[in-house]
C-alpha cells in the first residue's frame, strides 16, 4: 500500500509507514493507525457527504469570486453580487481571477456583530491615546482602508496528556528570641492529567500576522452559526493559504502551552519547584474550518506595512502603532534641551 | 502640533547659545568686591588680653611691621588678641566674630585678613583666620600650612603666654602672608555658603558675586547637558516601548475545566528540615549641634585651628 495517498484525518498532513509498528504515523500530530482503520475512515468520509452539504458546496464554488491581488499576492473571496476593487491587505487594485472549487467553503461562521462606525470610533480611541503617530495615520483617507473581512480559521479541539513530576519545597521563616528559624519541607509533586482545550483558533492566511490573530481572541463561538452565502454581503472574505497540516504546530504549541498552565496553576502552593518530568502528549485533535470576523487595515509608513485589526464580534483591537521617531527625536531634544537650561541656570539654588 | 515642537526646540536651542553672553552679564552686574583701599593705618594688633601693656615700644614695633606688611601685599591686616572675656566663647562664636569685626573696620568684600588668637585660657584654644576679598582667594590652600608652623611658637591651652613668643609668633605670621600669598588665580574659586557669595577670577578681573564662577559655570553646563540627554533617552525609549506589539492571548481561557480529568494528582510529604541563625545585634546613636547668626552679609573665607 503506498501510504502517499493518505492524509492524516487529525491533521492533514501527510501518513508514512512505519515498518517498526505496522501502523500509518502521523509526524505532526503523533496519531498512528492500521492499515485497516485507516481504510475504515476513507470509506465512511467519501459516503459522509450528505447531499445537502454537497449541494451546499456546489453553491458556494457557484457563487463565490475569486480576486487576486497582483502585487501581493492575496486572494480574496467575494460573493457575486458585489466586486472586489481593491486588496484589503496592500490596497492596490485587484483581478478577477476566476472561481473557487467546494473544499474551500468553510463549515461554520460567525457574522459581523461590530458595524463599521463603531469599528472606527474604537479605533480613533486607540488613536488618540498615542502622541507620537504620524500625522497621515488617523485621516478619513486612512480609515477608508479599513476592511469588514472573514478571515480563514481553523479551530481545534485538542486532548493532552500531561505527565509532571517535580520536587516541591515549602518555606516558612519565623523568630523567636535571638535566632531566625527557617523550616522546609520537601515534597514529591506528580500531576497526571488529560487537559482538553476547545476551539484554540489558528488563520489561516499566511499574509496576516499570526500574534495579532491571536491578540484580538477570544471569539465567542456559542455564536457560531452553519455557513451561508449571505454572510459574505458586504464583506470581504479571505482565501487561506495555510492548511490544516501547517497549523497543526502552533495549534499543538499553544494546547501545550494551555496545559502547562494547568500544571502550574495545581502546583501554585510551593515556594520553589525543581522538574523532574514534564511530558505534555497530544492524543486526538479535531480541526473545524471557518470564518471569523475581522475588522482590518494596514498602514505603510517608513518602508514597514502596520497591521490593524479588530475583532469583528467583541471589539477587541490589537496592533503596533506606527511610531513618528522624527516627531519623537525633537519632542526629546526638547525636553532634553529645557532639562539642560533648567540645570544651568537654576541648578544648585532650588 | 510639529510646528510648535520645532519652535519649541528651536528656542531652547537659541537660549542655549546664550547662555555664556547672560551669565557673563549677570556676574559683571554683582561684583561686591571692594578691593584695598590703598589705607594701611587701620591695620593694627588689637591688644585685648592685655599682653603688651608693660612693653608699649614692642606693640608699637610690631603694628609698624604689620602697617608695611599690609602696604606690601595690599591688603588690611588685622590681628585680635582675644582676652580672659573670651575664654567661654564657643568656636562658632569666634568665627562669627572675627568675620563680624573684620567687616566693620574695613568694610564688607574688602581685600585682608583677620588673625584672631586665643590667648584667653581657653582649653583647647581656638585660633582662627578671617579672609576676605582677594585674600580668600590667596590664602584658601595655606591657612592649615600658616596654623602648623605658628604652633611652634605659641603656647599650649592652658600654659602661661609669654609676650616674647607672641610676638615672634606674629612676626612669623607676618612673614607667612607675605610667602604663602597665592596670586596666581586661574580657575580656583571659593563660595562662602553663609553669605552665598564667591570667590574667583574671570577675565583677569576679581570677582565677589553671587553669580557662579566659570569653573563652576563649567561643570553645571556639563552636568546639565548630561542630564538633559540621559531624560531624553529615557524618554525616547520608554515611548518606543510603548508603541511595541502588546503580547497575545492566553491559551488558558481555551482550557475546558469541565473535561479536563486528573489520573493522579498527589503531594507527598518526603522530608523535612529546620535551620536556625543567631540574630546579630547593632546599636547606634545621634549628634547635634548649633549655630550662631552673622551680623554682616559680607562673604568670608578662612579656617580654624585647636591648639
Amino acid at each position: 500500500m503506498d501510504a502517499a495517498q493518505y492524509k492524516c484525518p487529525n491533521c492533514n498532513a501527510e501518513l508514512k509507514f512505519d515498518p517498526a509498528t505496522q501502523k500509518l504515523s502521523c509526524d505532526y500530530c503523533l496519531s498512528a493507525f492500521t492499515i485497516d482503520q485507516i481504510k475504515e475512515i476513507y470509506a465512511q468520509q467519501e459516503t459522509a457527504l450528505p447531499k445537502e452539504e454537497q449541494q451546499a458546496q456546489d453553491d458556494f464554488a457557484e457563487h463565490t469570486n475569486l480576486y487576486h491581488c497582483t502585487s501581493c499576492g492575496a486572494d480574496i473571496m467575494a460573493d457575486d453580487q458585489q466586486t472586489a476593487t481593491f486588496c484589503y491587505y496592500c490596497h492596490n487594485p485587484v483581478i478577477l481571477s476566476g472561481k473557487l472549487t467546494g473544499d474551500f467553503k468553510p463549515s461554520k461562521i460567525i457574522g459581523f456583530k461590530i458595524t463599521r462606525e463603531e469599528a472606527l470610533n474604537k479605533f480613533r480611541k486607540w488613536v488618540s491615546k498615542r502622541w507620537f503617530i504620524p500625522p497621515d495615520f488617523n485621516t478619513d483617507e486612512q480609515l477608508e482602508k479599513m476592511t469588514g473581512l472573514y478571515v480563514p480559521f481553523w479551530v481545534a479541539d485538542c486532548d493532552i496528556m500531561a505527565d509532571y513530576e517535580a520536587i516541591g519545597k515549602k518555606i516558612r521563616s519565623w523568630t523567636t528570641g535571638n535566632y531566625h528559624y527557617t523550616e522546609t519541607k520537601e515534597y514529591r509533586v506528580v500531576r497526571k492529567v488529560r487537559v482538553t482545550s476547545l476551539g484554540i483558533p489558528a488563520d489561516g492566511e499566511s499574509k496576516i500576522e499570526d500574534l495579532l490573530m491571536e491578540s484580538i481572541e477570544p471569539f465567542d463561538y456559542s455564536e457560531l452559526k452553519d455557513f451561508s452565502m449571505s454572510y459574505f454581503s458586504g464583506f470581504f472574505a479571505d482565501k487561506y493559504d495555510v492548511d490544516k497540516a501547517a497549523v497543526f504546530p502552533r495549534i499543538k504549541d499553544r494546547a501545550t502551552k494551555a496545559s502547562q498552565g494547568v500544571i502550574r496553576k495545581s502546583v501554585g502552593n510551593y515556594s520553589s519547584l525543581s522538574v523532574k518530568r514534564e511530558n505534555y502528549d497530544i492524543q486526538k485533535t479535531d480541526l473545524q474550518y471557518m470564518m471569523l470576523p475581522v475588522w482590518f487595515m494596514t498602514y505603510r509608513y517608513g518602508g514597514k506595512v502596520y497591521e490593524f485589526a479588530l475583532n469583528g464580534q467583541t471589539g477587541k483591537l490589537a496592533g503596533t502603532p506606527p511610531l513618528n521617531k522624527k516627531k519623537l527625536r525633537l519632542v526629546c531634544a526638547a525636553i532634553g534641551l529645557a532639562i539642560t537650561v533648567i540645570g544651568y541656570f537654576f541648578g544648585g539654588r532650588i | 502640533m510639529m510646528r510648535r515642537v520645532i519652535s519649541l526646540a528651536a528656542a531652547v536651542l537659541l537660549s542655549l547659545m546664550l547662555l555664556p553672553v547672560l551669565s557673563l552679564d549677570a556676574a559683571a552686574s554683582d561684583n561686591y568686591s571692594q578691593g584695598w583701599s590703598g589705607d594701611a593705618s587701620q591695620s593694627m594688633i588689637e591688644d585685648d588680653y592685655g599682653l603688651f601693656s608693660q612693653d608699649q615700644q614692642t606693640l608699637d614695633d610690631l603694628n609698624k611691621k604689620v602697617q608695611e606688611t599690609a602696604e606690601k601685599l595690599e591688603m588690611n591686616i588685622y590681628i585680635f588678641l582675644a582676652g580672659p572675656d573670651y575664654r567661654y566663647q564657643t568656636d562658632s562664636a569666634t568665627v562669627i566674630f572675627s568675620d563680624d569685626s573684620y567687616d566693620s573696620i574695613f568694610g564688607e568684600d574688602t581685600d585682608g585678613v583677620f588673625y584672631y588668637l586665643d590667648i584667653s585660657g581657653k582649653s583647647p584654644a581656638c585660633d582662627h583666620i578671617s579672609t576676605s576679598g582677594r585674600a580668600v582667594l590667596w590664602y584658601q590652600d595655606s591657612i592649615d600650612a600658616i596654623f602648623s608652623r605658628l604652633d611652634a611658637y605659641l603656647p599650649a591651652s592652658g600654659s602661661t603666654v609669654y609676650p616674647d613668643d607672641i610676638a615672634q609668633a606674629l612676626e612669623v605670621y607676618l612673614g607667612l602672608l607675605e610667602s604663602c600669598q597665592d596670586t596666581s588665580g586661574g580657575l580656583s574659586y571659593y563660595h562662602d555658603e553663609s553669605s552665598g557669595k564667591y570667590f574667583y577670577y574671570k577675565g583677569g578681573e576679581f570677582y565677589v558675586s553671587k553669580s557662579r564662577p566659570p569653573a563652576m559655570d563649567l561643570i553645571y553646563a556639563v552636568s546639565s547637558v548630561v542630564a538633559g540627554l540621559v531624560v531624553a533617552l529615557i524618554i525616547y525609549f520608554v515611548v518606543k516601548r510603548k508603541y511595541r506589539f502588546k503580547s497575545s492571548t492566553d491559551a488558558s481561557v481555551y482550557v475546558s475545566r469541565e473535561r479536563t480529568r486528573y489520573f493522579q494528582k498527589e503531594d507527598t510529604f518526603l522530608r523535612e528540615h529546620t535551620s536556625r541563625t543567631r540574630i546579630e545585634s547593632s546599636s547606634g546613636g545621634s549628634r547635634g549641634g548649633g549655630g550662631g547668626g552673622h551680623s554682616f552679609s559680607g562673604g568670608h573665607g578662612g579656617g580654624s585651628h585647636h591648639r
